[in-house]
């Protein structure tokens, strides 16, 4: 144990933990709205702090983040229409599916770099969009109803909101105490030499394509997860749930989350709790949340990597 | 006869029209500091990319330890042995000078995959990293970041982190480029310790250094070598009077 590990496992325990009490008081005086916002922010901020890790710890700014969770929401929906709900199944196949496409995928877009990087991570993020919208079986491009909540050991722990929330929040909890643990171990360090300086970092050894390449796809495989719980909380799966701006979306909680992991969660919840609050009196709440990300981004700088946190 | 840890034969590279590397052939024996000088431009860094894997060669080979290795990536290269100093300071700046040195441990690489171990509480990984700083004279500053080092004190870094890789073969280009005159002298003696135990290829415009360290030098002028031979040798040779060390320097 280090001194920096200790303290980003504390702030990631604060940040779960904050949600966890919100949760537990929201359940006690019944505000059943404040439950479906905690789930829906633990489900994001899964989704979202995968993503962190690849901006914030390999340097890799993926703008194709929602198609790993949108194919986790589809192999929930096509392993429930063959009747199998349990999620000791359904999580394990959706963060295979999502972890052999970003494995295929990520041969080709990590030999790119900056601006070409992130098109093509957009690029095979759309071709996955146009993909599941070409199947009939699957409601094509309106989607489809999940045929049965998923069940733990048979038992329907997702049937309530709350479950779905506990849920989350249990799975965001293991992730992220997991992706601190890399960060500071070696593995971490040799993606962080290697998005400071990859000549050096190559210089001393590291093969750089190796370590990449088992970020993105350990990270498909954490945001496929977010797409299992989605589909759940949707009671339906569609294309949609790949689109782009979805991909945008969980960039900007990266954004505003800044460069520690925990800060995804802070992320999710400013763009959630602001979508919630602002959406009851204006539907322009998306200006309101443009305003946020302009404010943040001034007050951190100019350049790309301190708008992401980054130490330079 | 010693086999040459480090072996070029008839390296040739273009950039375009410009000839940077013409039929290069020079050996580096176990033990032996071997210099290479030269007026800028004459094409010592190109050459110590081809040699270090990270620019590809048009012609010839490179051989380390007798085996070729022309084919290979640079990382496959520097886990051979084969270790380079920039000439342009290259450090990972948001990192620690301890973390900077644990990455160049070949140590480090081993459990990439299966040990989740915070890196800098391994004493495996550890102690090796600070004992190389302490050699190099930055014990104390094994907590500041690479950035935030003075230059000189960034070439010593560096040093410390080939040094802590165990090399078989080191590449120095110009590695008292920019530094101050103490610093210079202090990196003259550090290399003066390794004299003997680590074959180098030591690339120095200080020819205080260069003569003091190397047991043979190779001339190098427009792409070509003109001349190899003991520093005595080098330093009576018209040819390379005229070329490079200017009339004054003999
Ligand atoms: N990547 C490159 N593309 C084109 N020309 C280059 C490149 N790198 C170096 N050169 C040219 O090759 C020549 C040799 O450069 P270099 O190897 O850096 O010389 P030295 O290290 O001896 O000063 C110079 O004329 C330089 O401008
Ligand atoms: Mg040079």
């Amino acid at each position: 144990m280090t001194p920096g590990l200790r303290k980003d496992l504390a702030l990631g325990a604060l940040a779960v933990g904050l949600l966890a009490v919100v949760l537990f008081v929201a359940l006690q005086i019944g505000a059943g709205g404040i439950v479906s916002l905690i789930a829906r922010i633990g489900i994001f901020a899964l989704a979202a702090l995968a993503l962190s890790f690849l901006v914030t710890q390999a340097g890799l700014v993926s703008l194709g983040q929602a198609a790993a969770v949108g194919l986790g929401a589809y192999v929930t929906l096509a392993l429930a229409e063959r009747g199998q709900s349990e999620l000791l199944v359904q999580l394990p196949l959706a963060a295979l599916a999502a972890a052999a496409f970003a494995g295929l995928t990520g041969l080709v877009v990590l030999r790119a770099r900056g601006v070409a990087f992130i098109m093509l991570t957009l690029a095979f993020a759309q071709m996955a969009f146009f993909g599941v919208a070409a199947l009939p079986a699957f409601g094509g491009d309106d989607g489809m109803a999940l045929a049965a909540r998923s069940t733990l050991l048979g038992v329907k722990v997702l049937r309530s909101e709350a479950g779905i929330a506990v849920a989350a929040l249990l799975l965001l909890g293991l992730a992220l105490a997991a992706l601190t643990l890399v960060r500071h171990a070696r593995l971490g360090l040799a993606l962080r030499a290697a998005m400071d300086n990859e000549r050096r970092a190559e210089a001393s050894g590291i093969n750089i394509p190796h370590v990449q390449l088992a970020a993105y796809v350990a990270c498909a495989a954490i945001a496929a997860l977010s797409g299992v719980l989605l589909a759940n909380q949707a009671d339906y799966v569609s294309p949609g749930y790949l689109n782009w701006h979805r991909s945008g979306e969980l960039l900007v909680m990266v954004v505003l989350g800044g460069r520690r992991l925990a800060g995804a969660v802070l992320g999710a919840a400013l763009v959630l709790v602001t979508e919630d609050l602002i959406s009851h009196y204006t539907e322009y709440w998306k200006f309101w949340l443009g305003l946020l990300i302009v404010a943040v981004v001034l007050l951190r700088g100019r350049d790309l990597s301190s708008l992401f946190g980054r130490r330079a | 006869m010693i086999a040459p840890i480090l072996s070029l034969t008839g390296l040739e590279k273009h950039f375009g029209a410009l000839h940077v590397t013409r039929g290069v052939s020079l050996d580096v024996f176990p033990g032996e500091v071997h210099a290479l000088i030269g007026p800028n431009g004459a094409g010592k860094t190109t050459l110590v990319s081809q040699i270090a894997g990270t620019l590809r060669p048009d012609a010839g080979h490179v051989r380390l330890a007798g085996q070729d290795v022309t084919a290979l990536s640079a990382h496959a290269r520097s886990r051979r042995g084969l270790k380079r100093v920039f000439q342009i300071s290259s450090t990972c700046e948001s990192l620690s000078a301890l973390e900077n040195v644990i990455l160049a441990l070949p140590k480090f690489r081993n459990r990439l995959f299966s040990r989740f171990f915070p890196a800098l509480a391994d004493e495996r990984l550890g102690a090796p990293a600070l004992e190389a700083l302490a050699n190099v004279g930055l014990a104390a500053r094994a907590e500041a970041l690479a950035g935030d080092l003075a230059y000189g004190e960034r070439r010593a870094l560096e040093l410390a982190m080939v040094l802590a890789a165990s090399p078989r073969v080191l590449l120095l280009d110009e590695p008292m480029a920019g530094v101050g005159r103490e610093e210079s002298r202090a990196l003259t003696a550090l290399l003066a310790t390794l004299k003997g135990h680590v074959p180098m290829l030591l690339i120095e415009h200080d020819m205080t250094a260069v003569f003091a360290l190397a047991d043979r030098i190779s001339v190098l002028v427009e792409g070509e070598i003109i001349l190899t031979g003991t520093p005595e040798a080098v330093r009576a040779d018209a040819r390379v009077k005229a070329a490079y060390l200017g009339a004054g320097a003999a």
